[in-house]
C-alpha cells in the first residue's frame, strides 16, 4: 500500500516519424521496461543499449533504451526511455505490454513535468510556468470533453455504463441487504454477456479510429516477383497528396506517406518471400517478417492461385488478399488488381478505407490511448466478473463489477460510489 | 471538579468512548441524562448484519466492549449471506434489549477511573482554541483536558406522532436543547436530519401460529473473542417470525399519507433511505404487493415485540388500524406507537481522521451527532473518538487506521472526507478492499492496534499473532507442495486435502475457514490490490497545513475551489478523493502546495 506507481506514455508525437519514445517513471521503471526490451544483465546508466523489443515473445523491433536512475533523471524517479522506429501501432503494442505490467499505468496529462517539478528537478522559478502550462491542459481537457458529451459515442459509454451499474446494483443490493433484495442476481450470466458484447465492439471500433487519429501504416508483401512494387508505385504515384518518398535506411523497405481519402497512410513495399531463399536473401525476409509485425493491415500481393502459402506470415484480421497481375490474367477472382494498367486500384482504395475503418461511427468517440485503454481495463473487469460467476462466490463477482465501474468512472469523471447507492436504492425496497 | 475525559452521552458510542478512555489509564467522567437509560437500544433490539457485523468485529480486536455486551444478551443469532462469500458473510444477534443495557451498565460501573454523572452538559468551555471542560445544567463546571460528544439523536430533538409533536430525543427522555446553541456559538455547522422507529406490539397478542418461523444458528459462535466458547450462548434461544403487510395495509397507509409526519413533510430533516417509513415504502415503491415484516421478541422476560420494516409516524389509530390487516397481527395490541425523531447532525467534514474537530483542539464528535445511523457505526466511532482522545493526553500517535484494514476506516474516511447527505449507513461495497476486510480476519488485521493502545492484552495480541502464523505456515507449506492450486478447486477442503498427510498441523475450525478463505481469494485479492496501486501514489503521505489556503489556488474550477475549501482535506490523498477534483485540478493543487509549502515534498529515498 501507499507505492508510487509507476507510469508511461508515448512521449512523442502521435503522427508517425522516424522516431517515437516511449517514457517511463517510477520504482519499477525498469523491471516493467525489461519485460518488452532485452536490457544486458548489467544496465549502465545514461548509456543508449542497442535492445531488441519483443511483444509476446516475437521481435517486432530493435531500438535503443536509456536507463537514468533516480535521482539524475527528468522527473527525478528511475525512468527509462525506449527509443523505437515510429510505427505507431508498434509503439501503443509496446506501451500496452508495459501497462499490463501491475505496477505501471498511463500517464496522466503533464504527469511526467508534475512529477519532476515536485521531486525539484524544475526549480521554482519555473513553477508559474508549470502552472500555467497544466491549466491549459486542463483547459484543453474540459474543451475535448465538452466536444464528446455530444453524438453516437457518449451514448454508447452511457449505455455501457448503465448496464454495468445496473447488474452491480443488484448484486450488492442481494450483498448489502440479503433481506430485501434476494434473488436479484438471478440471470446474471446473459446480462453480463450482453454488457461484454458491448464494449468488444466499442473497443474494436475504438482500435481502428486510433487509425484514424495517428495514421495507419499499410505494408505491401507476397512472394517475389508477385507485383508489388509496380502496386506500390501505382498506389504512390496516384496518391494525390504525396508527402515524401524516401528509401528505406533502417530496413530493406520502402516507404511512403500518401492521403487515402482523408487518412494518412503509410505504404510500405517489402522485400519478396521465398523459400529456399539464400542466406543473404534470407536476412531481407527476416527484415520484412519484422515490418509485417508493425503493420495495421498487410496486404498479400500474389497472381492467382499463390496466396495460400503467405497466409501463415499474419493473423487474418490485418490481412488483405489482392490478387495481381490482373492484366495478365482478366478471369482472376478475387479483389484483382494491376499496377501496370491501373485495373482495380479504385476497388482496392475503397477496400482500404473500410478496413482501417474510416467511416467508423465509433471512431470519434473513443478519441486517445487513454479512453482506449481504460476501455480495455472496463472489458477486462466485466470479463473477469463474468467469468466469477462461474467459479467464484457472488461477492467476488461485485468486486470486478467494482473495478469496472471504477475504471468506467476513470473514463467519465463520474462519482462511482454515489451513483451505486443510488441505483441501490432506486431498485430495492429496502429498510426495516 | 476536574478529570481528563469528558464523555458527553452514554450511549454506544459513549460507553466506548469513555471505557477506551478509563481502560487507557485516564480519569473519565461520562455525562448522561439518566443513569437508567445509559447503553439503551433505541430502535430495533439487533447487533450486527451485513457490513455492521464486520464493524462489531472490528470493534472488539480493537479493545471495545459492543461484541461481548450483545453475546450476553443475545436471544438469537443468524449468519447472514452464509452462501454468497466468507467476505461478506455476517452476524446479526438479536438481543434481549434489558439484558443488553444492563451488561454494558454493570460493565460500566465496575470499570476503574470511570464515573458516570447524571446531567445535562449545556455549554462547552473553551481557551485558547482547546476545550478546558463543560458546564452543567445548574451552572456547575467540569475541567477535562479533552471531551467526546455523543449525543445521538438528542439535539435539539423533536419526536412526531402523526400531527402532534414533543420535544425528545427518545420515547421517555428529553432532549437536549442547550448544547446546540454551544457548538453554534463555538462555529459549528449543525443540520438536520430525521429517522423513524415502528410500534412495540405485545408478544401474547400475535398470533404466531399464522407467521412463518425464523429460527437461528443452532450452534453459533461468540461475536467476541474474549467470550469463552464453553456455556456460549448463555441466554435461552428466542423464535423470530416473519410475515408480510398485503394490499389492505397499502391502501390505509395511502388514505392516511396527509397525516404522517415522515410522508406530508412537517419534518425538514432528511431521512435514511435504506431504513424509510412503510408510508415511503408503499408510495415509491407501488408495484409492490407486499413488504415483509420481521418480528423480533425482545427479550425472554419482556411482553414486548419489535416488528422490523414497519417503521411509521402515521397517528395511532391509524397504525392500529392497518397493524391489524397484517397476517398474525389481527388482534395486535400496541404497547408504544410508532414515533419519528428529528435532529441535530454536526456534518462531519468538520473532523480530523481522528475525529477530533478541526476548529477545537481536544474537542471530538462521534457517532449519529455524526450523521450516522445505526448501533455499531456510532460504536465503531466512539470507540476511536476515545482512543485517539487518550492517546493525545498521553502524547502518543494518534490511530488513523487505513482504508485497506478496516471497514470502520472506510466508514471513517467516507465521513470525513466526502461527508453525508443522508444518515449514514456502513455497506461493505462502501470498501473496495472488501474481500480482505472479512469478519474471521479481523483479529488478525486490528489486534496489533488494540495492543499498541493498550485496549487489549501483550497476552491476547501475542495469542492472535500465533493464530495468523499458525494460518502463514499452514499456507507456506501446503504452497511448498503445490497443493494450493487444489484447494482453489470448488469441492476441495483442508481437510480433505491433507487427510492422508502425517505432517498436518492440528488447527482450530475458525482457523481452516480462513486458511480455506486465504487460499481461494489469493488471486482475486493480488489482482484488486494491483488495480488500487495503479491508482494510489504517494498523495496520502502528504499532509496539508491547517489554514490552507484554497481560494488562494489560481487557476481552480470556481466548484473544484468552493468544495476544497469547505471540505479542507488534510492530505493530498483526500482531496484527490473529494468527487469533482480532476487530475488537473489536484495538479495545480499540487503546484500551488509546493510553491507555498515547500517543506511538505521532503522527497524520501
Amino acid at each position: 500500500m501507499g507505492a508510487v506507481s509507476t507510469i508511461a506514455a508515448i512521449a512523442t508525437g502521435p503522427a508517425a516519424g522516424g522516431i517515437g519514445i516511449i517514457r517511463l517513471s517510477g520504482p519499477v521503471a525498469l523491471e516493467a521496461a525489461r519485460v518488452v526490451a532485452r536490457f544486458p544483465s548489467v544496465v549502465r546508466p545514461r548509456f543508449a543499449h542497442r535492445v531488441e523489443v519483443r511483444v509476446d515473445e516475437q521481435v517486432v523491433d530493435d531500438g535503443l533504451a536509456l536507463f537514468f536512475p533516480s535521482p539524475r533523471s527528468f522527473t527525478g524517479e528511475e525512468v527509462v526511455e525506449l527509443h523505437l522506429h515510429g510505427s505507431p501501432r508498434l509503439l501503443s503494442l509496446v506501451l500496452g505490454v508495459l501497462v499490463r505490467h501491475p505496477g505501471v499505468r498511463l500517464a496522466d496529462p503533464g504527469e511526467f513535468t508534475r512529477r519532476a517539478f515536485l521531486s525539484g528537478r524544475i526549480d521554482l522559478v519555473r513553477a508559474e510556468a508549470v502552472a500555467d502550462l497544466i491549466a491549459a491542459e486542463s483547459e484543453a481537457q474540459v474543451r475535448a470533453a465538452a466536444a464528446q458529451v455530444s453524438g453516437a459515442l457518449s451514448a454508447r459509454f452511457e449505455s455501457i455504463g448503465a448496464q454495468v451499474l445496473a447488474v452491480r446494483a443488484d448484486v450488492e443490493g442481494v450483498l448489502d441487504f440479503p433481506d430485501e433484495a434476494d434473488g436479484a442476481e438471478q440471470g446474471l450470466a446473459g446480462r453480463l454477456d450482453a454488457v461484454v458484447a458491448s464494449i468488444e465492439a466499442l473497443v474494436a471500433d475504438g482500435e481502428r479510429g486510433a487509425l484514424l487519429r495517428r495514421g495507419a501504416r499499410v505494408v505491401l508483401f507476397g512472394p517475389t516477383n508477385a507485383g508489388k512494387s509496380t502496386l506500390f508505385n501505382r498506389l504512390i504515384g496516384d496518391g494525390r497528396a504525396l508527402v515524401d518518398s524516401e528509401p528505406g535506411t533502417t530496413r530493406d523497405a520502402l516507404e511512403a506517406r500518401v492521403e487515402l481519402g482523408g487518412l494518412a497512410v503509410t505504404l510500405v513495399d517489402t522485400a519478396g518471400l521465398r523459400d529456399g531463399a539464400g542466406r543473404l536473401e534470407a536476412l531481407g525476409i527476416e527484415r520484412s517478417r519484422a515490418v509485417l509485425r508493425g503493420a495495421d493491415l498487410a496486404v498479400l500481393v500474389a497472381p492467382p492461385g499463390a496466396h495460400a502459402s503467405y497466409r501463415a506470415e499474419v493473423e487474418e484480421a490485418r490481412r488483405l488478399e489482392v490478387v495481381s497481375k490482373a492484366d495478365l490474367f482478366p478471369q482472376a477472382e478475387g479483389l484483382a488488381v494491376s499496377g501496370v494498367t491501373g485495373v482495380g486500384l479504385e476497388a482496392l482504395r475503397e477496400v482500404l478505407l473500410e478496413r482501417l475503418g474510416a467511416g467508423v461511427a465509433g471512431a470519434a468517440v473513443v478519441s486517445s490511448e487513454r479512453q482506449l485503454e481504460g476501455l480495455r481495463r472496463v472489458l477486462t473487469a466485466v470479463r473477469a466478473a463474468r467469468e466469477a460467476v462461474d467459479v467464484a462466490t457472488l461477492e467476488v463477482v461485485g468486486g470486478e463489477l467494482g473495478l469496472a465501474v471504477d475504471a468506467l468512472a476513470e473514463l467519465t469523471g463520474a462519482d462511482a460510489s454515489r451513483e451505486l447507492l443510488d441505483a441501490i436504492f432506486a431498485r430495492f425496497c429496502i429498510g426495516k | 471538579m476536574s478529570t481528563d475525559v469528558i464523555v458527553i452521552g452514554l450511549g454506544h458510542a459513549g460507553c466506548e468512548a469513555a471505557l477506551a478512555c478509563a481502560r487507557m489509564g485516564l480519569q473519565t467522567v461520562g455525562i448522561t441524562l439518566r443513569a437508567d437509560r445509559v447503553a439503551v437500544m433505541s430502535c430495533n433490539p439487533a447487533i450486527g448484519g451485513t457490513a455492521k457485523g464486520h464493524l462489531v468485529r472490528e470493534l472488539d480486536a480493537l479493545g471495545g466492549e459492543m461484541a461481548r455486551a450483545a453475546d450476553l444478551a443475545g436471544t438469537h443469532v443468524v449468519t447472514l449471506n452464509a452462501s454468497k462469500g466468507a467476505a461478506v458473510r455476517a452476524t446479526r444477534v438479536t438481543c434481549d434489549r434489558e439484558a443488553y443495557a444492563h451488561a454494558m451498565q454493570q460493565t460500566l460501573a465496575a470499570q476503574p477511573r470511570l464515573t458516570v454523572l447524571e446531567g445535562e452538559v449545556v455549554d462547552l468551555l473553551v481557551r485558547d482554541g482547546a476545550v478546558v471542560g463543560v458546564t452543567l445544567g445548574e451552572g456547575r463546571e467540569l475541567s477535562g483536558r479533552a471531551v467526546v460528544v455523543t449525543t445521538g439523536t438528542f439535539l435539539s430533538a423533536v419526536m412526531h406522532v402523526g400531527e402532534r409533536q414533543e420535544l425528545g430525543g427518545r420515547l421517555g427522555d428529553a432532549a437536549a436543547t442547550g448544547l446546540s446553541g454551544a457548538l453554534r456559538r463555538l462555529g459549528f455547522e449543525l443540520g438536520r436530519f430525521k429517522t423513524g422507529t415502528p410500534a412495540r406490539l405485545l408478544r401474547d397478542s400475535i398470533d404466531w401460529s399464522r407467521c412463518e418461523p425464523q429460527p437461528g444458528d443452532p450452534s453459533p459462535r461468540p461475536f467476541s473473542l474474549r467470550t469463552p466458547r464453553e456455556g456460549f450462548p448463555s441466554r435461552p434461544r428466542l423464535a423470530c417470525a416473519v410475515t408480510h403487510t398485503n394490499e389492505q395495509t397499502h391502501r390505509i397507509l395511502r388514505d392516511n399519507l396527509q397525516s404522517s409526519a415522515l410522508y406530508q413533510g412537517a419534518i425538514v430533516g432528511r431521512g435514511p433511505r435504506y431504513c424509510p417509513s412503510l408510508e415511503d415504502k408503499v408510495t415509491r415503491f407501488a408495484d409492490r404487493a407486499r413488504h415483509t415484516v420481521f418480528l423480533e421478541p425482545e427479550g425472554a422476560n419482556s411482553p414486548l415485540v419489535y416488528p422490523a420494516g414497519l417503521s411509521t409516524s402515521l397517528p395511532a389509530d391509524v397504525q392500529l388500524a392497518f397493524l391489524r390487516t397484517i397476517v398474525g397481527l389481527e388482534r395486535v395490541e400496541v404497547a408504544r406507537f410508532g414515533y419519528a425523531v428529528e435532529y441535530d447532525y454536526a456534518p462531519p467534514t468538520q473532523l480530523l481522521p481522528t475525529l477530533e474537530t478541526r476548529r477545537v483542539r481536544g474537542l471530538f464528535f462521534a457517532g449519529q451527532l455524526n450523521g450516522t445511523s445505526g448501533y455499531e457505526e456510532a460504536a465503531f466511532q466512539g470507540l476511536l473518538a476515545g482512543i485517539n482522545a487518550g492517546l493525545g493526553l498521553r502524547g502518543e500517535p494518534a490511530l488513523v487506521l487505513g482504508r485497506h484494514e478496516a471497514h470502520g476506516a472506510v466508514l471513517l474516511d467516507e465521513l470525513v472526507t466526502r461527508g453525508v447527505d443522508e444518515p449514514f449507513r456502513m455497506m461493505t461495497s462502501r470498501s473496495e478492499h472488501r474481500l480482505v476486510l472479512r469478519e474471521g480476519n479481523a483479529e488478525f488485521r486490528l489486534r496489533a492496534h488494540g495492543g499498541r493502545v493498550g485496549l487489549v492484552t501483550p497476552l491476547e495480541a501475542e495469542r492472535s499473532a500465533a493464530r495468523a502464523a499458525a494460518i502463514a505456515a499452514e499456507l507456506a507449506r501446503l504452497d511448498a507442495r503445490h497443493h494450493l492450486v487444489a484447494l482453489r478447486r470448488p469441492g476441495v477442503t483442508w481437510a480433505s486435502l491433507v487427510a492422508n498427510d502425517p505432517d498436518r498441523p492440528e488447527l482450530d475450525a475458525d482457523l481452516v475457514d480462513e486458511l480455506e478463505t486465504e487460499a481461494r481469494y489469493a488471486g482475486y485479492v493480488k489482482q484488486a490490490n494491483a488495480a488500487w496501486t495503479r491508482r494510489l501514489d504517494e498523495h496520502d503521505r502528504w499532509q496539508i497545513p491547517a489554514g490552507f489556503a484554497w481560494a488562494e489556488v489560481p487557476g481552480l474550477s470556481t466548484e473544484a475551489r468552493e468544495k476544497l475549501s469547505r471540505l479542507a482535506p488534510t492530505t493530498v490523498g483526500q482531496a484527490r478523493r473529494v468527487p469533482g477534483v480532476t487530475p488537473a485540478a489536484l495538479s495545480l493543487v499540487l503546484v500551488h502546495l509546493r510553491r507555498t509549502v515547500p517543506s511538505m515534498f521532503h522527497v524520501e529515498r
